[in-house]
């Protein structure tokens, strides 16, 4: 008798104990990378690490001991890296050495968003609605509040701060005092960073369009419509913007009308932001491809898999750097791949 | 399957109900555990009658271990005769076996609803009927409700205290009357067991998980109280009872048993018609 309470206790207890692991997901979001000339940056999980660009081997790994929670861009600025955590602080690291200058602990929930850098101001996009204004010793100048979260970087000029928001709105604000200059309500939630070209910003929504607003009052100038939400920002090489959707399409679009000038499906979603080099336009796929594309027409030059044996999802931004096209899928072998920009083939890898 | 079957019908369902009734996510969350409880009424009340025929039938069950203690091939046979396959024995757990995927899914849904990450929301998006385009702007979802934000554990305690409570109670009421002319005996000592366990299980998951799940919990088990208090008389009374602070009543009397010359089967029917 005392044998079958006990296994009805163990079976229990079992129980609790795998959804217990079931409820705690490893991974809340992807990678997020910066380079320089000689160093690549990526922000995985519990550390940021510092890669020499030649070979990929760890140069420093931040916090050096313990571990945070870090899954958005770094942006480097001079000798420092400011990076974001889900642990709700902001830090800003000695980009050569890795070591922490200062730490910001004003978020009162996580910083899905990158930071975003312009003159002498640090802003910090928070899930609790503000938009964080800091001096580069890491002060606090001013704080915007929008209605729902913000998670994505806003796109930053020396006067105006244009942060879009998941409460459908995007907001231009004054960047000497935080004060609102104009908004505007769009068709759905605003995920992504706005892309700031000629006095036009260029915004897509979980509502499947992109948008082209004059960025002086946020008038709509013209929108296109997708086949799936717009997350990833858009990119500007000249006369044309390029974006991907969720439903794996990515768009070639006039600035000056809107008029789509070519489309190509990759076969899944497209979250990250392209890189145009040239006449060469890069792109990933959340199943697992990176894409170089003749940005003219679309077609295809190279396409190459991370990892044919893991359902990799390749979600973050692709960074481009010397002759390197670098990505990092989520659940791959390795954290980091760098291939040869003109074929695709690995270069190096990255694993902790 | 499982994201066919279970997770996208669920995150699709409770998108659906969160735009009828006005961007309320509790009242989505409440409306589709009713539901969820109308559908799987037949196969709860089939399992409530097997498993109280099953506690009639434990001083029969008793007798015939007895008499064939020895010849076990014999003593399945006998039980086989008086129904108790294999079927009839996972029918009494069907209740709680059926829990499982539907909490499970209810939590993933949830979460997905919610998409409080980056990876939840791109997976909600996957999970969106492209039936229902207008999802796209019912998002984000509204997951606040008085002190609680639904994706995360209740900060002071209450829901967990409810659940608690909730899950006791509906315990009370699945726990089979006694068999007829016994304490109880092991089948009392497992039940008690398998209602404590189950209440620490579930009390300790509503600390541990979105408060949105514990919503569910306290729903689904104010639903099983009142389904049995409504088709078990012995269950009806003992509430009353509680409610008028008098004694609790002693179950009926069936008595079943494997009288002298009479087959164990014949026995049953005998007892069944009573």
């Amino acid at each position: 008798m005392i044998h079958k309470i006990r296994q009805w206790w163990l079976l229990g207890s079992l129980f609790a104990l795998l959804v217990s692991a079931c409820g705690a997901a490893p991974a809340q979001s992807w990678p997020g990378l910066a380079a320089s000339s000689d160093t690549v940056y990526i922000a995985f999980g519990a550390n940021v690490f510092a890669l020499n660009i030649a070979d990929g081997l760890p140069r420093w790994k931040f916090p050096a001991e313990g571990s945070g929670e870090f899954f958005s861009d770094p942006v480097l600025d001079g000798d420092a890296l400011y990076v974001t955590s889900y642990n709700k602080s902001a830090y800003a690291i000695e980009a050569k050495t890795g070591k922490q200058i200062w730490e910001f602990k004003g978020s009162k929930d996580r910083l899905i968003a990158a930071p975003a850098i312009s003159g002498d101001a640090v802003y910090i996009a928070s899930a609790d609605n503000n938009l964080y204004a800091l001096s580069k010793k890491g002060e606090l100048k001013w704080t915007f509040t929008a209605k729902n979260g913000l998670w994505s970087a806003p796109a930053v000029t020396d006067k105006v701060v244009y942060i879009s928001s998941m409460d459908h709105s995007i907001y231009a604000v004054d960047a000497s005092n935080g004060k609102t200059l104009w908004s505007v309500e769009l068709n759905g939630a605003l995920a992504g960073t706005p892309t700031l070209s000629k006095e036009t910003l260029y915004v897509g929504t979980l509502s499947d369009t992109l948008y082209a607003l004059d960025a002086a009052n946020g008038r709509e100038k013209w929108k296109v419509k997708s086949e799936g939400w717009v997350w990833g920002s858009a990119v500007v090489d000249g006369n044309t913007l390029y974006f991907g959707d969720l439903k794996g399409s990515i768009f070639s679009v006039n600035t000056s009308d809107g008029k789509v000038n070519w489309k190509q499906q990759l076969g899944s979603a497209v979250r990250g932001a392209p890189v145009v080099v040239g006449d060469k336009l890069f792109v990933t796929a959340e199943d697992g491809l990176a894409f170089a594309l003749k940005s003219s027409d679309g077609s295809t030059l190279w396409k190459k898999s991370i990892d044919d044996e893991n359902a990799d999802r390749l979600l973050g931004n692709p960074l481009v750097v010397n002759d390197l096209v670098v990505i990092a899928p989520i659940y791959a072998k390795n954290w980091l791949y760098a291939l040869n920009i003109n074929d695709g083939t690995t270069k190096w890898f990255f694993k902790p | 399957m499982w994201n066919a079957l279970i997770l996208y019908p669920f995150t699709n369902a409770l998108l659906l109900l969160y735009s009828v009734v006005g961007n309320s996510f509790t009242l989505a969350i409440v409306i589709f555990t009713v539901l969820i409880r109308l559908v799987t009424i037949p196969l709860t009340v089939w399992a409530q009658k097997n498993q109280q025929r099953m506690t009639e039938m434990q001083p029969v069950m008793k007798e015939l271990q007895e008499k064939y203690k020895d010849q076990p091939q014999k003593l399945q046979e006998e039980m086989a005769k008086l129904g108790f396959g294999p079927t009839t024995m996972l029918g009494g757990c069907l209740p709680m076996l059926l829990q499982f995927p539907i909490m499970i899914g209810l939590y993933q849904s949830i979460t997905h609803v919610m998409a409080v990450s980056p990876l939840t929301l791109i997976d909600l998006y996957h999970a969106i009927y492209p039936i229902f385009p207008n999802f796209d702007q019912l998002i984000p979802v509204n997951n606040h409700f008085f002190w609680l934000n639904l994706a995360l554990p209740d900060p002071y305690y209450v829901l967990p205290a409810l659940v608690v409570a909730t899950t006791w109670l509906s315990q009370q009421m699945v726990t089979p009357a006694p068999a007829a002319g016994g304490d109880g005996g092991q089948a009392a000592e497992m039940a008690r067991s398998m209602s404590l366990s189950t209440t620490v299980v579930f009390g300790f998951m509503s600390l541990q998980f979105a408060s949105g799940l514990s919503i569910y919990f306290v729903v689904s088990n104010i639903a099983t109280a009142i389904q049995y208090a409504w088709t078990n008389e012995y269950q009806r009374k003992r509430i009353i009872a509680f409610l008028k602070r008098e004694p609790l009543p002693k179950p009926e009397v069936k008595k079943v048993t494997t009288s002298k010359g009479s087959k164990p089967g014949k026995a049953l029917k005998a007892g069944a018609k009573k």
